[in-house]
């Protein structure tokens, strides 16, 4: 690494910073402008008593002035405490990322193999019945939401061949021994797993007409070296793009697969949280989101220059 | 720019997620299906579960819904937590399987003649887990706390609004000592109230009232807000009653095992609890059918579900009453209590509870539930008539005669704004309303369905004519229902000011004859309900549950949602 990339590199950081500095003011301000209070439930809390908590919890200062001391505690460190529970935001997020984070690598690597394959055969069978074929799953993936296919792989692989069988294969809810993560694992990926698979085939077949590839083949190149050294790795470039969001998004939690496998992740936070008004949960959250999703497209930029040498990280014309 | 658009994009996908997803829901509040019949109570059925459950052999698992938010009985304000704590700490009192106070800690009560003061003697065999004997401190200790207001506590106002001088002490004008609530000697605790409270024992077994261990509690520390961080976790949890929590996996579990100190551990029977946090209701069922949970709740499609797999479906009252909240002081209408009368008569509550609702839950009389207690062991309910007639095929005329009192005709009227939760059972009742006002009196509604704490607060600022809501109660009386349309009352949303009502109420709250008071409450629900109609009552709910066959004994009840203390056991 030469100090141009190295400099190109520190500016992106310093870039990263202001994003996420910019998404937690925006979010600060924004949440307050949802109807209630934390603290406002079923039962109507006595005015001293909601006075008190006010009080306890800073909420009485002007916004302004909390917007400082909530800032002011992040450069510490501190990312607030949950205002339902009392337990602070890096505690919550030590807990429950890791869970999300193994559930998301497992299901990205599902979809990342899975997809650039079926990607890689549409491509190349062109028109064929295997096209044709990988097409309609990736069709499938990408308009069945993945509660649905979270919901019917549990029903089906996770109790009815349980009841059929007697044995448990795989755990209908859970997280802990290798049969509870298999399906909720795959139920993450199909979606992602389609996307790729489709931008795959496309890239592919854009690559596959290319006039060196005319020109490996008019060398003599067996096909198998043709697709693997200088059709797929050209191909890859834009899959490679779309990782970044789809690592963010897979890697931080999701709703909707933990809800239906009751999962330990952080996923049910980002909703929770707005739900109950819980102030610093949503902007500690949507913070290491924000965080996440820059540090991704960050890692795909240089990724980039490794995969393509032509790519040279300088940031722009010199 | 375009990426910083992204990611803004990405933090507003967190605050509109909101907007999509829907509160937690509740079990008994589901509609659905056909009507259907479910089998009361444990124990009255024969009928087997087609499930053996489980498969440990020293532990059952049932499913608390969610995570435990708040186990500090100083501050704690929510009903799962307070499941927990029933089952790891020990009061004064505490509730048997039928909801009745009896003694726990207390091994003497005597209670002074004008009904203010209470004498507790504590038995000398009850330990915290650091091996600290419970005694009188202990609970003074913790109401003090609690009672603070730098702890802002929620439920704090059942202590220093009932316990003598403690709203002085919220309001820092006088100390500690001065405090109804004091420690004689070691054993022996004193409480003075305000007032003669007819349900002072079930407030004793309430899990405000719980003692906290003062060396365990300052060893937890506090958090960057100043908030405690007793029993928040397994290290900083203190235990006295029959169980303790070995393991705590937030959101994902909780599994309680057998404090062998308690003092009457030889009634435990049951090893280990784990506590599921399933939040989703088919994940639920499979689980449940898939021998990974022995106990789940059930809404109404389940039941029906559940029925024509021929497994046993039991229910409980949980003592809920919901109903039509109307705004006083919204559209011109909405003053009259005919009117008001009338558009809860119009929707035919017994239909609609049996077609719409359709999972057990009985057609409301009144607003204080059947199941509440009343004096003398009776039930509150007791010599009480029906306050509701539900005569819908004279809706209308009750209407117009309302109206010609207003001096107004229906073409005066306009829309009426009908405020619920914007989950799709909410949404879908609410369009049975709304055909049945405009096909009965000939009116207008506008739905507006809004996320939970938007409702809320629509309810605060008044900006509804008519609310879907419901109340469950804090204790086993009829005041919890009642004090709430109080003038002044915080939950009083409708802005009613009945001066009869409200001297009627002050004079219960004085009464120290549970007959005379029960009496005077009726006269005043009479008032609230049949002649005013400040709210209309639809139903009192019920929860559906399914069990395995491998616990027996458990307890679950409108004031606790899981015990396992009154002899519940593993069936081997």
């Amino acid at each position: 690494m030469n100090s141009k990339q190295l400099m190109y590199i520190l500016k992106r950081i310093l870039y990263a910073a202001i994003t996420v500095w910019a998404l937690i003011t925006v979010t600060f301000f924004l949440m307050r402008l949802l109807p209630g209070d934390p603290f406002t439930g079923g039962k109507a809390i006595p005015e001293e008593t909601k006075q008190a908590l006010f009080a306890k919890y800073g909420m009485d200062k002007p916004l302004w002035e909390q917007y400082l001391i909530y800032f002011g505690r992040i450069l510490q460190g501190d990312l607030g405490t949950s205002l339902r529970n009392g337990r602070a935001m890096t505690d919550i997020i030590a807990e429950s990322f890791p869970v999300s984070l193994e559930l998301g690598m497992r299901a990205l690597i599902f979809a990342f193999i899975m997809g650039v394959l079926l990607g890689i055969v549409a491509a190349v069978k062109r028109g064929t019945v295997w096209d044709s074929l990988t097409m309609f799953i990736a069709l499938i993936g990408v308009s069945v939401p993945s509660f649905v296919v979270g919901s019917l792989l549990q029903y089906f692989l996770g109790l009815k061949l349980m009841q059929a069988t007697g044995v448990q294969v795989f755990a209908v809810v859970g997280w802990a021994d290798m049969n509870s993560k298999i399906l909720p694992s795959f139920a993450l990926a199909f979606g992602s797993m389609a996307t790729i698979s489709r931008l795959m085939r496309t890239s592919m077949l854009d690559v596959l007409g290319q006039d060196y590839i005319m020109t490996a083949k008019a060398k003599g190149l067996s096909q198998k070296a043709i697709i693997w050294k200088h059709a797929v790795r050209n191909a890859l470039m834009p899959v490679i793009t779309v990782l970044g969001p789809l690592v963010a998004a897979l890697l931080t939690g999701t709703f909707v697969v933990e809800n239906i496998f009751t999962i330990p992740g952080m996923g049910r936070h980002f909703v929770q949280c707005v739900q109950q008004n819980d102030y610093p949960l949503i902007a500690g959250t949507t913070m290491f989101y924000g965080a996440f999703l820059v540090l991704a497209n960050l890692v795909v930029d240089i990724l980039y220059g490794l995969i393509d040498p032509r790519v040279k990280l300088t940031g722009g014309k010199e | 720019m375009k990426k910083l658009l992204a990611l803004l994009l990405a933090g507003l996908m967190a605050v509109s997620a909101a907007g999509c997803s829907s509160a937690p829901s509740d079990s008994s509040s589901a509609s659905g299906d056909n009507s259907s019949t479910t089998s009361s109570e444990e124990g009255t059925t024969d009928k087997k579960s087609n499930y053996p459950g489980t498969p440990d052999a020293d532990m059952v698992t049932v499913d608390l819904r969610a995570d435990v938010p708040d186990m500090n009985p100083t501050t704690t304000s929510d009903v799962a937590s307070a499941d927990i704590l029933r089952m790891t700490t020990a009061g004064l009192y505490k509730l048997d399987e039928n909801d009745q106070p009896v003694p726990d800690l207390a091994e003497k009560t005597t209670v002074s003649e004008d009904g203010l003061t209470y004498t507790f003697k504590l038995r000398k065999d009850a330990k915290w887990n650091n091996g600290d004997p419970v005694t009188a401190h202990d609970f003074v200790y913790a109401w003090t706390i609690a009672m603070k207001k730098e702890t802002a506590s929620v439920y704090g106002f059942i202590l220093y609004n009932n316990i003598k001088n403690g709203d002085k002490f919220f309001a820092g004008e006088c100390k500690e000592e001065d405090l109804g609530c004091k420690a004689l000697d070691d054993y022996t605790l004193e409480v003075t109230f305000n007032t003669p409270l007819a349900y002072a024992l079930n407030l004793f077994a309430f899990q405000s009232y719980l003692p906290v261990n003062q060396k365990i509690y300052e060893a937890a520390g506090k958090n960057a807000d100043g908030t405690s961080m007793y029993n928040k976790d397994v290290d900083t949890m203190a235990y006295n009653g029959p169980y303790y929590i070995s393991e705590w996996v937030h959101d994902d579990h909780i599994t309680l095992t057998k404090n062998e100190d308690f003092y009457d551990a030889d009634s435990i029977k049951i090893p280990k609890i784990k506590y599921t946090m399933m939040t989703d209701a088919n994940t639920r069922l499979n689980a449940f059918q898939a021998g990974q949970v022995d106990c789940i709740n059930v809404n109404a499609e389940q039941v029906k579900q559940l029925q024509t797999m021929n497994e046993p479906v039991y229910s409980y009252t949980d003592n809920g009453a919901w109903y039509f909240q109307y705004n006083l002081k919204g559209n011109k209408i909405m003053s009259n209590a005919k009117v008001r009368m009338a558009l809860g008569n119009a929707i035919d509550p017994k239909a609609y509870v049996e077609n719409v609702v359709a999972n057990g839950s009985v057609v409301a009389n009144g607003l204080v539930p059947t199941s509440i207690n009343g004096a003398n062991n009776g039930k509150y309910v007791d010599g009480r008539d029906d306050l509701l007639d539900h005569d819908t095929a004279g809706a209308k005329a009750l209407f117009d005669e309302g109206l010609k009192e207003l001096g107004m005709t229906v073409d005066e009227i306009g829309t009426l704004e009908y405020v619920c939760d914007d989950q799709s059972g909410a949404r879908k009742e609410a369009e049975y309303f709304q055909s049945q006002w405009e096909k009965v009196l000939g009116i207008n509604v506008e739905i507006k369905p809004m996320a939970f704490k938007a409702r809320l607060s629509v309810m605060e600022t008044g900006d509804f004519d008519i609310v879907f809501a419901g109340w469950s109660p804090d204790y086993n009386d009829a005041m919890t229902f009642l004090d709430m349309f109080m003038i002044g009352n915080g939950n009083n949303y409708g802005k009613y000011e009945g001066k009869e009502y409200n001297d009627l109420m002050k004079q219960a709250m004085n009464e120290v004859d549970a007959a005379k008071r029960q009496e005077i409450m009726q006269q005043a629900e009479t008032i609230l309900i049949k002649e005013d109609c400040v709210v209309y009552p639809l139903y009192f709910s019920v929860v559906n549950y399914a069990k395995s066959n491998k616990i027996s004994g458990m307890t679950r009840t409108g004031f606790q949602e899981f015990d396992f203390c009154d002899g519940a056991e593993i069936v081997k």
